[in-house]
């Protein structure tokens, strides 16, 4: 484990001094105060209001400095140079039943401020990095939104509608330089502004519903439509040393299209074999993506291959896009219950 | 069926042209004994699918100044490129540049400064021709097929840097082909002629992040035999480092879901007055030290 100079951004070559530490020797202990509230208040048998408190600590960041989200993420523990995230979050809800509690109707609203984040760097290298706090800023955030949900539960026809609008944002500050009373470039992102986190989704709806179309068969659909994830656009370009750069400002300060698919599925429920049994088994035949919806998974940018045709070089530039399942995925599934 | 990609149309946001420097000082003297030829390149960008031509900034004051007080003016110049059509030379505006003829001191500190004709003022930040007093060896290795390994077979240039025990140095190396020709202009007198160009992508390396043991030493080429080749030693300022990094890995950078999201290239071309990042000119002028190594002949 190294030490650092302080005052300046931690960097291999601020180096002061190293430890190496034995096995089941703790580097540094964190201890923190978690405190949760929740109130409940019936204003009668088909109305409540509910609020809540409570603080949360978070031993293990996940860092991903990839374009978009992978089973690579890297998770790093809190430790000598990494602090535990910490997050405190305050919500508000109203409840409401409509027809005898046949429909559930419910509004919350909720505000998080976060403590202690962690944001990769310009150019950072994550992987297999052995000083990873080398390549990290210190960071905080903040998340408010409000949610709006419906739910039937009975009948033939169940099901439920889930809208959120919401808002997820970090802010790097940056490390001031004590000498010159500035910021050093490299630890700043956005210039110190609020900027969209990499899994911020403004709009969310969902929308689940199951008919029963007789004793056996039922038709269930799921239709999902999100905001696009954070990118980072390009504003223009220019030319350096004979290639092509692309001008990028700020972090994540566009998105990539809207996410939107529909699902359909039949569940047959197979007949019990002997009237004692005690296990039910179903079929599901299902198709997801249904009309070929090609999300987005991460849209990037480079050189037209054509500027490499002719005898001067080109300076064409272009986007692409790259999804993952753009096509409809049958399903088939065999479930029992018992 | 898992996955596919397509080209797309994107409305980017748009911003005001900025001002472009590229321009690279080395310490390498002149030939001949003349003063070495040095050369900045002032553009504009332009939007991202725009596929005109950079605007050349012409009329631009343009000046190197040193730490011992001296300024060296840069002159605009328009160079003559041969035109097939036309059959001769012709100026090429696409290409005009700021000039100077200077060969560099060592242990001496520079700064470009720039004003363009709607009164713009920029500074570089300060670099020094570093005095570094070691070049690195050269040396070829032979390579077999390897089911192990993406290099083809073939003879491959090597290089063995030399740390300095103190200090933070940092370095990328360029490897150079030397192509030997003959004249034959003159039929009853022909002359034997060479020409030197840049046969390799910069490596990078420094004393503060790897070891010599632990450095990028041999460049992905195949050459082959009876060919000449040298390398470029640059020895360079910890943000040129940077910058050179981040631009490498911009041209490399494939977009899949495993590559780093984009990063500005910030620039050491900052604005008087400015009032954030922002204001800053793009590109980038760097000053190096330059060590070359000995020609090697692959036989």
């Amino acid at each position: 484990m190294n030490s650092y100079k302080s005052g300046i951004p931690k960097d291999k070559a601020s180096v002061t001094d190293s430890k190496k530490y034995g096995k089941n020797e703790i580097i540094k202990n964190y201890f923190n105060f978690e405190p949760r509230l929740a109130i409940k208040y019936a204003i009668s048998d088909v109305n409540s209001l509910k609020a809540s408190y409570n603080r949360t600590c978070q031993y293990l960041h996940r860092i991903s400095n990839t374009t978009a989200p992978t089973p690579l993420d890297i998770w790093v523990p809190t430790g000598k140079h990494i602090k535990p995230a910490k997050v405190d979050q305050i919500a508000l809800g109203y409840f409401h039943n409509l027809g005898n509690n046949m429909f559930e109707t419910s509004v919350e609203a909720y505000y998080k401020k976060f403590y202690d984040l962690v944001e990769y760097k310009y150019g950072a290298h994550l992987m297999l990095n052995n000083t990873i706090e080398t390549e990290l800023l210190d960071a905080q955030g903040r998340a408010y939104g409000v949610e709006f949900s419906i739910r039937k539960k009975e009948g033939r026809l169940t099901g439920w509608i889930a809208y959120t609008l919401s808002r997820t944002e970090k802010k790097v500050d940056g490390l001031m330089n004590n000498v010159t009373g500035e910021i050093f470039p490299t630890t700043l992102i956005n210039n110190g502004d609020y900027f969209p986190a990499d899994y911020d989704k403004t709009h969310d709806l969902k929308v689940v519903a199951n008919y029963d179309l007789n004793k056996r068969w039922s038709v269930a659909t799921n239709f999902i439509l999100m905001s696009g994830r954070p990118a980072t656009y390009p504003y223009g370009k220019y030319e350096f040393q004979n290639n092509t750069y692309a001008h990028y400002i700020n972090r994540n300060g566009a998105r990539i299209s809207a996410y939107h698919r529909l699902d359909l599925s039949f569940t047959y429920k197979c007949k019990k074999k002997k009237a004692n049994q005690n296990w039910q088994g179903s079929w599901n035949f299902g198709i997801t993506n249904l009309y070929s919806r090609q999300n987005a998974y991460s849209v990037y940018f480079k050189e037209s291959e054509n500027n490499w045709a002719g005898n001067q070089k080109g300076n064409a530039t272009e986007a692409w896009q790259f999804a993952i399942i753009g096509k409809p995925v049958p399903t088939i599934t065999y479930n029992f219950s018992f | 069926m898992t996955g596919c990609e397509k080209q797309i149309e994107l409305d980017l946001p748009s911003v005001e042209s900025k001002l472009v420097v590229d321009g690279w000082f080395t310490s390498e003297p002149g030939e001949n004994r003349s003063e070495r030829l040095h050369i900045v390149r002032l553009t504009q960008s332009i939007p991202y699918f725009e596929t005109e031509n950079y605007p050349v900034v012409k009329d631009a004051v343009v000046i190197l100044k040193d730490n011992k007080g001296n300024a060296f003016s840069l002159t605009f110049r328009v160079p003559l490129v041969y035109d097939p059509n036309v059959g001769e030379e012709v100026a090429d505006e696409k290409k005009g540049r700021y000039e100077l003829r200077k060969n560099l001191d060592p242990n001496t500190s520079y700064t470009l400064y720039i004003k363009t004709v709607d009164g713009k003022e920029y500074e570089s930040t300060a670099q020094m021709v570093i005095d570094y007093p070691y070049a690195p060896k050269i040396f070829v290795e032979y390579k077999e097929e390897d089911d192990f390994s993406d290099d083809d077979e073939g003879y491959y240039i090597n290089f063995e840097p030399k740390y300095s025990e103190e200090g933070n140095f940092y370095f990328c190396w360029q490897l150079f082909k030397i192509e030997s020709y003959t004249d034959w202009y003159d039929p009853e007198n022909p002359v034997e002629t060479s020409y030197i160009y840049s046969y390799s992508d910069l490596l990078f390396g420094s004393n503060v992040y790897t070891s010599v043991e632990e450095s990028e030493t041999q460049f992905d080429q195949v050459v082959m035999k009876d060919e000449k080749y040298f390398i470029k030693q640059h020895v360079i300022a910890r943000g040129v480092y940077d910058f050179l990094r981040l631009a490498e890995e911009q041209r490399d950078n494939e977009g899949t879901q495993f590559s780093p999201p984009p990063a500005p290239l910030r620039s050491n071309i900052k604005r008087i007055g400015g009032h954030s990042l922002d204001d800053d000119a793009l590109g980038f002028f760097i000053i190096s030290a330059v060590q070359k190594t000995e020609v090697i002949s692959i036989n």
